[in-house]
């Protein structure tokens, strides 16, 4: 049988490495480093001549720079053909778009809400790129969101204030505890991984409820935390950054070997295992990956709301984030931040607009849409851009 | 030179047994298994393959005793199973089917494994909209692309039309020819036996015959399991 030729030109990705190593890229490069460092919300812009420039061009050029430079490392690299994806450019552009209409009021209420929409996300990326590329359901998700909730306000009460460091040490902490869970449970399979995972935040909740305060803590978490950032836009600049790096990573990740083999395991185990490969590492590292980031994401919830409490192990940072992942497309990446968008502005506008009947209306809005787009929001565009592709169709 | 050696294996299923103390040395480059329907032809397979552990007995792959590895273990050491259903990765393209096994024992040309199994024209496909016939030569082609030492192929024609089973064949015979060995499971004797060199046969896990195609035809245990009687037949 004859295969219709209708393959794409290959790209000379030789010649755009060389074109990139210039020294007129790589200066330009380390110049929009070093201005979107002085630039970064931590860094005391006042005594800089920066402070001539308006706060917004401020705030909106030190995310695009961050995220604008790993793109450009990612193709010095050679891995540049692994970002060619209209999606991921879409979700790195949605991300950003949505920092330039928060930057004109940063105090707002919309501001507010794309942060938390940020930490969903982040959330989400954690899940599609452990649960959603491997095919293991991970329900324990909320425990390391919890974990990072909590490493933060230790850290903070105990003088650390940098909230770089907070961020960091809680993702090394949720990663930690993702290494010590999987290791032992993922020799387990599918429904029995589930379970297991799935008593992880209920262990959380049981013991900051029940042992906390006993073990001479404060009662159900820590209060009086410091801020992420002065002002919600400012930390929507610092999540958006957060969400643009791990978008970029993640989806480097996903179209790599390694990342290949996430989504043979998902297909099929034991025809990759029958086949020389021993998939238990693959899942660990995925797992590690994902509670890491889960940790980060609780910390950050923790320095927005400024308390890391019990509430941080509720499946309502299990339930979200899943739907988020369903509706952008299992092991999409770049779905789970346009979808993250979606999900999470609705559930706040339903939020707002059938004050409690919204979870109702918010669950049957996901029904419907999970039943109309089983495959995530992506599909029909894809299916558009196959069609377009075939000779029959385009 | 032994490469494979079975030495009074066994595995049962409750009270089936369904390989019953079978032994066999493989030092040919292509051995087919045959048997008629539940014959234990699969289940020796998948004992080779690590998928199933014998109750009994001990499997060596190039003189180690391989009876219980996992699989993975079995086919980095060169000893690598296809399916008789196949099992392609179905969200990956034709080439990033054999991508994933890059590395599992040194670099392949997939440019020639892609050419030998008529699959160069498909690469870019995704495998979910591959007609059975191609999805049978990518789990060859996938076989290929660990570099194996023996190739397991269980039912390789199964299914398969007569032109495309012919085709198929013809392959076979062509990578026999480059010197890769396979022990083949199948039960369409006619178009399989040209390709091999030696014949086991089993009827309900036991071991009926083990020899050259020329005396396969004329075993009366093997006529007698095929037809019925060892009278039947000519």
């Amino acid at each position: 049988m004859k295969a219709p030729d209708h393959r794409p030109p290959r790209f000379d990705w030789d010649g755009m490495r060389q074109r990139l190593v210039s020294p007129f890229y790589l200066v330009a490069l380390v110049a929009i480093v070093v201005f979107a460092a002085a630039t970064a919300p931590w860094f005391p812009a006042k005594s800089l001549p920066l402070s001539l420039l308006s706060p917004w061009l401020l705030a909106v050029y030190f995310p695009f720079s961050v995220v604008f430079a790993s793109v450009y490392l990612a193709f010095l690299l050679g891995w540049g053909n692994r970002l060619l994806s209209p999606f991921y450019f879409a979700a790195l552009i949605a991300t950003f778009v949505f920092v330039v209409l928060a930057e004109g009021d940063p105090t707002s209420y919309f501001a507010l809400s794309l942060v938390f929409t940020s930490i969903y996300i982040t959330l989400a990326l954690a899940w599609d790129f452990s649960s959603g590329m491997s095919g293991y359901l991970n329900f324990g998700l909320p425990f390391f969101f919890g974990l990072g909730a909590f490493v933060t306000g230790y850290f903070a009460w105990g003088g650390q204030h940098s909230i770089p460091f907070l961020l960091t040490v809680s993702l090394g902490v949720g990663a930690l505890g993702g290494f010590l869970f999987s290791f032992p449970t993922l020799r387990l399979r599918g429904p029995y991984f589930s379970l297991l995972s799935l008593l992880l935040p209920l262990i959380g909740l049981d013991f900051v409820a029940n042992f906390w305060t006993q073990l001479g803590m404060p009662t159900l978490g820590y209060y009086d935390l410091p801020f992420l950032a002065p002002t919600p836009g400012a930390e929507l600049v610092i999540l958006s950054v957060a969400n643009g790096f791990l978008l970029t990573v993640l989806y480097l990740l996903r179209n790599s070997h390694y990342g290949l083999i996430l989504r043979g395991i998902r297909d099929d185990e034991d025809a990759l295992s029958s086949q020389g490969i021993q998939t238990f590492p693959y899942k660990v590292v995925a797992f590690t990956l994902a509670s890491g980031i889960a940790g980060f994401a609780g910390a950050a919830y923790a320095l927005v709301v400024t308390f890391a409490g019990v509430d941080t192990f509720e499946f309502t940072f299990l339930f979200l984030p899943i739907l988020i992942v369903i509706l952008g497309g299992a092991g999409e990446i770049a779905g789970a931040v346009l979808a993250g968008y979606v999900v999470i502005l609705a559930y706040q506008y339903t939020l707002q607009a059938f004050a409690g009947l919204n979870l109702i209306v918010f669950t049957a809005l996901a029904i419907l849409l999970v039943l109309f787009l089983p495959r995530g929001i992506l599909q029909p565009v894809r299916q558009f851009v196959r069609f377009m592709r075939t000779p029959e169709g385009g | 030179m032994s490469l494979l050696t079975v030495d009074h294996v066994t595995r049962s299923f409750g009270g089936n047994r369904a390989v019953d103390d079978v032994s066999f040395e493989m030092t040919e480059n292509t051995l087919a298994v045959v048997g008629p329907n539940g014959a234990g032809k699969t289940t020796l397979l998948n004992l080779l393959a690590g998928q199933l552990h014998p109750n009994r007995g001990t499997i060596r792959f190039q003189y180690r005793n391989i009876t219980h590895f996992p699989p993975w273990r079995i086919a980095r050491m060169g000893m690598v199973k296809t399916y008789q259903i196949v099992r392609p990765f179905r969200s990956l393209t034709v080439e990033e089917n054999l991508v994933l096994f890059s590395h599992v024992r040194g670099t392949v040309d997939r440019d020639e494994i892609l050419a030998e199994t008529g699959l160069t024209e498909w690469r870019n496909y995704p495998t979910g909209v591959l007609p059975f016939g191609l999805l049978k030569r990518l789990e060859l082609a996938k076989g290929l692309a660990t570099r194996p030492d023996l190739l397991l192929l269980d039912e390789p024609i199964g299914g398969l039309s007569r032109a495309e089973a012919q085709a198929l064949v013809s392959t076979l015979s062509a990578l026999k020819g480059r010197g890769v060995r396979m022990l083949i499971v199948e039960h369409r004797l006619s178009e399989i036996l040209p390709v091999v060199d030696r014949v086991l046969a089993l009827d309900r896990g036991r071991m009926i015959f083990h020899g050259s195609r020329s005396e396969f035809y004329h075993d009366p245990a093997v006529r007698t399991a095929y037809l019925g009687s060892s009278d039947v037949g000519g």
